[in-house]
């Protein structure tokens, strides 16, 4: 097995030894250009952007409606230009790059990246537009892949920012210097907002001066899981392609695999609920502690290059030759399609992640809480490890290095959220806080302080569970039978698959065929064997269909969970709030877990909780219906009931409960 | 002589300039001189007398004596490699080009993996004995030869009108042999004589392939392969009199078989002219163009053939389809003519046509304007056209093109320095944003009278110098012309080198013009890629026409095919894959080229499934028994 090293170059080395200043003022040499590059001043951009056909037909559109001057509504359009666009700066860049080259060196131990990825976008960047598509885990990504694109000698990105960040005054600039543009978070069906937006990520694509970079999950991912994807920006970078203003555009997708996240803690509090401080420029600052941490490696995985155009192949694009080009229009094929892409995006990101040791103790740790050793824990990751490399997943794990080494280096990084005592039993701590602190779990204060632990450790976890999450969908859909016919397994997996959309994102329309492969995959590895009925688990198999099954199941506990609460509580026939729900869910199953009924704290996530009202809705189970206080939603208990009933079948549920909120120990046993 | 000087005229971008014309020969008495070799052929071969303007045909009925059977063209025109020098030169001394070409030579070897010394001669002239021998329908055969009309079974005049002039065409001329030709070559002499072979061919069920000039692009006049039947290929070529002109109302009626340089000159002893010049003007037909929707260059002061043309007349199997008035335009109904113009020969045979005529401009011109850059001179265009200040013909080549033009200047003449020199004398400080490898020529031709030149001069350079255009004067204007007749002469001398050599055009709406030039030229070196051709093509577009609405563009594309083995089948493979780029861009399947049988897959996606039906129902009910079976746009 090759390790990292192999095949990634660690881009920190040469500022170990070489001058950060030298660095920044280097003459890039060799950068690629677009062959049809259309060289724009970001003023010139906004000019064009407001004399665009597509403003002034929203424009006309509106004033009509509304009865509004047009100049009043132009007044509007340029100031959201203003609020939205970049100001890519190279003096700025250049002396943030030296800033840069010194926060990465004391954050990281090294960051490692795939030349040989480098060099095909590189190749693509002089012959079609280039979107580079990066996973989102952390705030530190923006800065991450400009400071790569600049170590390469590649143009810098034109980033899409979320609005959020314009209230960190200074931040806010330097990003816009360094080429981000800010998007609202929600502007819906706001039609002049959509104008300026389409129109000015169109021309900067189309002038292709650099990549232009965003994010297909919209938001950083917190749980370590991949968001189902944002079509938004993707349909207005696919328009021009589907509209023959450029001959195809290039998807790189990227994955970064962080050893550690910066901001792991401020994660696990946002998951519980507890409110996030607003991005401020002073909260940055006060994260200044943050540079006495170690956080160990970055990976990045440059994936090959996706043609649009390929993927599009599909579509008849003269379908649009009866509208004028300025006018938004997307086939609802065409939306699939792009939907399609989104996804498969996604999978190469999720194919190239990098899972560190620290991911697999975490998976191990999680299923067996406070109860390893570190003997055992070693070789049941030492194991794991072997395991999950048949499946293709990648692991880097140091050659040459003690298993007991490296699990004592992960731990070192990741100090703060396990224990390892002197018998060589290993905690996870009590606080994110303050790791030796002891805390009241019998109190839900106590409960949701020490669950914070759990998040954390949860969201390494769910790199593997992200990775692996066929084969645990597979495994849960035996229902801790040993052998299934095929037709029932995967009308098991089907129903997983449709509970667990938010969950587990997936191409739908791959989903038989993704079924098929990984069964096969199972059987190749010698975990299931099957004849033309019948799938069965072999007896080397049994530990490993036992650990994914382990793997998934607290999510299945957490939905059945929302069911029982759901039940008990009928709505009333106006509906109730969803976020409301979800923290009243939480706070109960806080209460049982501090009645020590339950141990499962990672359920506490009120993403976990969010998704599976979400997924009930997409059932049809809950009925959603918009407010002007967000929306809401109603359901009957007899259909909640049903899916109950359905997740049953899957694992071992409770059965003295007849209701959420009776006594009673809700233990989860895998039914194997 | 005044009227032949009017002919040096309209030939002027075909022949050299009378003041360069040192040698004295000006192409009139070139024509004379053939046309007396073909009247004393015609009276040897079939008694054909000559029409009324007291003149044989130009091109005799034994087509291949003068013209290249396997080629484009004069057979005493072509490019050639001189072994010694290794330098090519144009042979022949009907165009402006003629002699050695220093410069041809580099601009050649910028196409990836050319090598003139790599041969792929064509095949020697077929015999007799390997061309197909026809299918003969006795019954018909004893009529026609009983009605005296002029006829031959003569296999290489039967492999002559077999084909037009696509890439497909050519290789199977030069390399093999076509599964079907026609089993007859008849030759009409009036529109009583075709409605009389009409009559024979419904009666026998005999298929006819009406044959005009045969320069259509379009395998519109290739025999089906699976048609049994007898095949007749209707040659217009004797029917080409001027029947009369009515100065009044500056009309003409015309027989469909005249070429366009014969009109041109017939109708100028009358100190006329019908303006429309496609590029194969020598050699296409009156009743070509009204069955192809042709397009001339002159459009901007003439029309397009369906604007020129005031009346038709056409014979069918059902009768003759005709209006009862010369009018230039009636509210009466669908028009008729736009179920003929376009119909390629599957309705019936166009016989006579009235034609609206021009007086002759007193005043032609040249021009030219140089850009920086291709997207300047598309903006330069377009604003010439929203003006509505379009000379006679305004052309935009791209840097490829203005390049090859550029290789094709004599050797008296540096390829750059004198081009550049010459702007600097008067351009010194503007001439810095002008780099050889983007900058681009607009090509313009003024006509009308002196005055109306001058002034649609002014109008255009005007606007031009306000897109950062540079006038680059007349010469390289004239030159512009005469290489897209030249042109059609390099593809067979690119086949003797294993390049591959073809056209395609057609019309965008205006803000799509550069997205599609980009884009076309993508998808074609992309697809030259996945196809396996060897070597990076060469691709280079101009605009050829501007409307208010949108373009004409033109595409040439060349790439060497050494080692490919089916290079005509990946040649197809690429050019469909630009057409469907082109179309997925806004682009219309033909501006002018017509669909014949090699577009005839992208019709339905194009007119619909109902227009399909409407064509059909059509087709059906005039010709029921598919007489006129050459299978072409359904
Ligand atoms: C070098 C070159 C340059 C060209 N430039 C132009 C250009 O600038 N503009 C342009 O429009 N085209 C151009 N063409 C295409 C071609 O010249 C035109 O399509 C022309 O109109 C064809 O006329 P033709 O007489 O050669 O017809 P043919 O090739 O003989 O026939 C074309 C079709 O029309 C039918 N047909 C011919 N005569 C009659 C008739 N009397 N009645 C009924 N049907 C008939 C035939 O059956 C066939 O289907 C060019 C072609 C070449 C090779």
């Amino acid at each position: 097995m090759a390790g990292i090293q192999d095949n990634h170059e660690d881009i920190l080395d040469p500022r170990r030894k070489g001058s950060d200043i030298r660095f920044a003022l280097q003459t890039l040499r060799g950068v690629p250009e677009y062959k049809y590059i259309n060289q724009q001043t970001p003023k010139e951009v906004k000019e064009q952007v407001l004399k665009s056909q597509r403003l002034r037909h929203v424009i006309e559109q509106l004033s009509s409606e509304k009865g509004l001057e047009e100049d009043v509504i132009y007044k509007e359009a340029d100031a959201i230009l203003e609020e939205m666009g970049h100001n890519l700066n190279m003096t700025t860049l250049r002396s943030l790059a030296t800033i840069f080259a010194n926060i990465f060196r004391q954050l990281f131990r090294h960051i490692y990246v795939n030349q040989s990825g480098i060099q095909k976008m590189r190749a693509l960047m002089k012959e079609s537009p280039v979107v580079l598509l990066p996973t989102h885990r952390s705030y530190l990504d923006f800065l991450l892949m400009s400071y790569i694109l600049f170590h390469y000698h590649l143009p810098l990105p034109f980033i899409a920012a979320g609005a959020d960040f314009m209230q960190m005054k200074f931040v806010g600039e330097i990003l816009r210097r360094c080429g981000g543009f800010f998007i609202r978070r929600s502007f819906g069906s706001d039609r002049l907002y959509w104008a300026v937006f389409t129109e000015y990520v169109q021309i900067n694509l189309t002038n292709s001066e650099g990549p232009l970079e965003f994010f297909v999950e919209g938001t950083r991912s917190r749980t370590g899981k991949f968001l189902s994807p944002k079509l938004g920006l993707l349909s207005v970078v696919a328009e021009p392609f589907l509209k023959g203003a450029v001959p195809d555009v290039t998807l790189v997708p990227i994955s970064i695999s962080y050893e550690r996240i910066v901001e792991e803690k401020l994660h696990a509090q946002e998951m519980l609920g507890i409110p996030k401080p607003k991005e401020s420029t002073s909260g940055l600052l006060k994260a200044r502690s943050i540079f006495q941490e170690d956080f160990g490696s970055i990976v990045v995985h440059f994936c090959d290059p996706i043609s649009l155009r390929d993927q599009m192949k599909s579509i008849d694009r003269s379908r649009h030759n009866l509208i004028p080009r300025f006018i938004f229009s997307a086939t609802p094929e065409e939306q699939r399609l792009i939907g399609s892409v989104a996804q498969d995006v996604q999978q190469v990101q999720r194919d190239h992640m990098i899972m560190s040791p620290w991911v697999l103790c975490a998976a191990c740790l999680l299923q067996r809480p406070d109860s390893y050793t570190l003997r055992e824990l070693t070789s049941q990751v030492a194991w794991l490890k072997d395991m999950i490399r048949q499946y293709g997943i990648q692991v880097d794990w140091p050659v040459g290095t003690g298993a007991q080494d490296i699990i004592h280096s992960a731990f070192k990084i990741h100090h703060s959220l396990v224990k390892q005592h002197k018998d060589g039993e290993i905690t996870f701590s009590r606080s994110l806080h303050s790791p030796n602190a002891s805390v009241d779990t019998s109190t839900r204060e106590g409960v949701l302080t020490h669950a914070a632990v759990h998040m954390d450790i949860a969201m390494y976890r769910n790199y593997l569970a992200a990775s692996l999450a066929v084969q645990g969908l597979v495994s849960l859909s035996f229902c801790g039978l040993d052998k299934c016919s095929q037709d029932e397994l995967y009308e098991q997996y089907q129903f997983l698959v449709k509970l667990f959309t938010e969950e587990f994102t997936s191409n739908p329309s791959h989903s038989k065929q993704k079924f098929d492969r990984t069964v096969s995959l199972l059987v190749a590895c010698g975990a299931l064997d099957h004849d033309r009925e019948e799938v069965r688990v072999t007896a080397k198999g049994e530990r490993e269909i036992a650990f994914f099954t382990d793997m998934m199941s607290p999510f299945l506990l957490g939905y059945w969970l929302v069911c029982q609460y759901l039940m008990a509580h009928p709505s009333s026939p106006q509906g109730v709030p969803i976020k409301q729900t979800a923290k009243d869910i939480q706070m109960r199953i806080a209460t049982i877990i501090s009645q020590g009924k339950l141990h499962h704290y990672e359920i506490l996530s009120l993403n976990l909780l969010t998704n599976a009202l979400t997924a009930l809705t997409h059932m049809g189970i809950l009925v959603r219906e918009k407010s002007d206080n967000g929306p809401l939603i109603s359901w009957s208990a007899e259909s909640v009931s049903r899916v109950a009933d359905k997740i049953s079948e899957f694992i071992q549920v409770p059965t003295d409960m007849t209701s959420f909120s009776q006594p009673g120990e809700v233990a989860l046993t895998a039914k194997l | 002589m005044a009227s032949n000087r009017r002919i040096d005229n309209i030939l002027g971008h075909l022949s050299t300039p009378p003041d360069q014309n040192k040698d004295g020969t000006c192409i009139h008495s070139q024509v004379n001189k053939l046309e007396k070799k073909n009247c004393s052929e015609l009276s040897d071969n079939m008694g054909k007398e000559s029409g009324v303007n007291g003149r044989g045909p130009r091109i005799p009925k034994r087509r291949q004596d003068l013209l290249k059977w396997n080629g484009w063209g004069f057979r005493d025109c072509k490019f050639v490699l001189d072994p010694v020098k290794e330098l090519v030169s144009f042979e022949g001394d009907r165009y402006q080009l003629r002699g050695p070409l220093p410069y041809f030579n580099t601009w050649l070897e910028t196409i990836e993996g050319v090598n003139l010394h790599a041969n792929r001669e064509a095949q020697p002239d077929i015999q007799a004995d390997k061309i197909p021998k026809p299918i003969i329908n006795d019954g018909f055969l004893e009529d026609i030869k009983r009605s005296g009309i002029s006829l031959t079974l003569d296999p290489h005049d039967r492999l002559f009108r077999a084909h037009g002039h696509t890439l497909h065409d050519l290789f199977t001329l030069r390399e093999g042999i076509f599964e079907r030709i026609p089993d007859i070559v008849i030759w009409p002499d009036c529109h009583d004589e075709v409605v009389r072979i009409v009559n024979m061919c419904v009666k026998h069920n005999v298929c006819i392939i009406p044959y005009g000039g045969g320069t259509n692009v379009t395998r519109a006049v290739e025999c089906p392969a699976n048609e049994s039947r007898m095949i007749v290929s209707l040659d217009t070529s004797q029917m080409n009199r001027i029947l009369w002109v009515d100065d009044k109302n500056l009309t003409a009626n015309i027989e469909a078989g005249i070429f366009g340089v014969d009109l041109e000159e017939k109708l100028s002893k009358y100190g006329l002219c019908s303006g429309h010049e496609p590029d194969s003007c020598e050699f296409s037909s009156l009743g070509g163009w009204v069955a192809t929707r042709a397009s001339g260059m002159k459009k901007n002061v003439y029309g397009n053939i369906e604007d020129i043309v005031v009346h038709i007349r056409m014979v069918t199997p059902q009768g003759v389809i005709e209006k009862n008035c010369q009018v230039p335009r009636m509210s009466t109904g669908p028009d008729l003519h736009h179920i003929i113009l376009g119909s390629e020969g599957t309705l019936g045979v166009v016989t006579e046509v009235t034609l609206r005529v021009r007086p002759l401009p007193p005043c032609r011109k040249y021009g030219s304007v140089v850009f920086p850059n291709f997207e300047q001179g598309v903006h330069f265009v377009r604003e010439v056209a929203r003006q509505r200040c379009a000379p006679a013909s305004i052309r935009l080549m791209d840097n490829v093109q203005f390049r090859f033009g550029m290789s094709l200047k004599p050797p008296s003449e540096s390829i750059w320095t004198s081009l550049v020199d010459s702007l600097k004398k008067v351009y010194v400080t503007k001439l810095k944003g002008f780099n050889p490898e983007t900058m681009v020529v607009t090509t313009l031709l003024f006509e009308g009278t002196k005055e109306e030149v001058a002034a649609q001069e002014k109008r255009v350079y005007s606007v031009a110098t306000r897109f950062g255009g540079l006038a680059s004067g007349e010469d390289n204007g004239q030159r512009g012309y005469m290489m897209t007749f030249a042109i059609a002469y390099i593809r067979d001398f690119a086949m003797d080198h294993y390049i591959i050599a073809e056209s395609f055009e057609t019309t965008v709406p205006w803000d799509r013009v550069l997205d599609v030039c980009r884009n076309v030229k993508e998808r074609i070196t992309k697809e030259c890629a996945a196809n396996g051709v060897p070597y990076a093509p060469i691709i280079m577009s101009r605009v050829t026409q501007t409307y208010d609405a949108g373009a004409c563009i033109y595409f040439y594309f060349a790439y060497m095919y050494k080692g490919i083995p089916n290079p005509v089948e990946v040649y197809e493979k690429i050019e469909t894959a630009a057409r469907d780029e082109i179309i997925s861009n806004g682009g219309s399947l033909s501006h002018h080229h017509g669909i014949g049988k090699h577009r005839k897959p992208f019709m339905k996606g194009t007119v619909s499934d109902v227009g399909m039906m409407a064509l059909r129902a059509v087709k059906d009910r005039l010709d029921p028994d598919n007489i006129f079976g050459n299978q072409n746009l359904m």
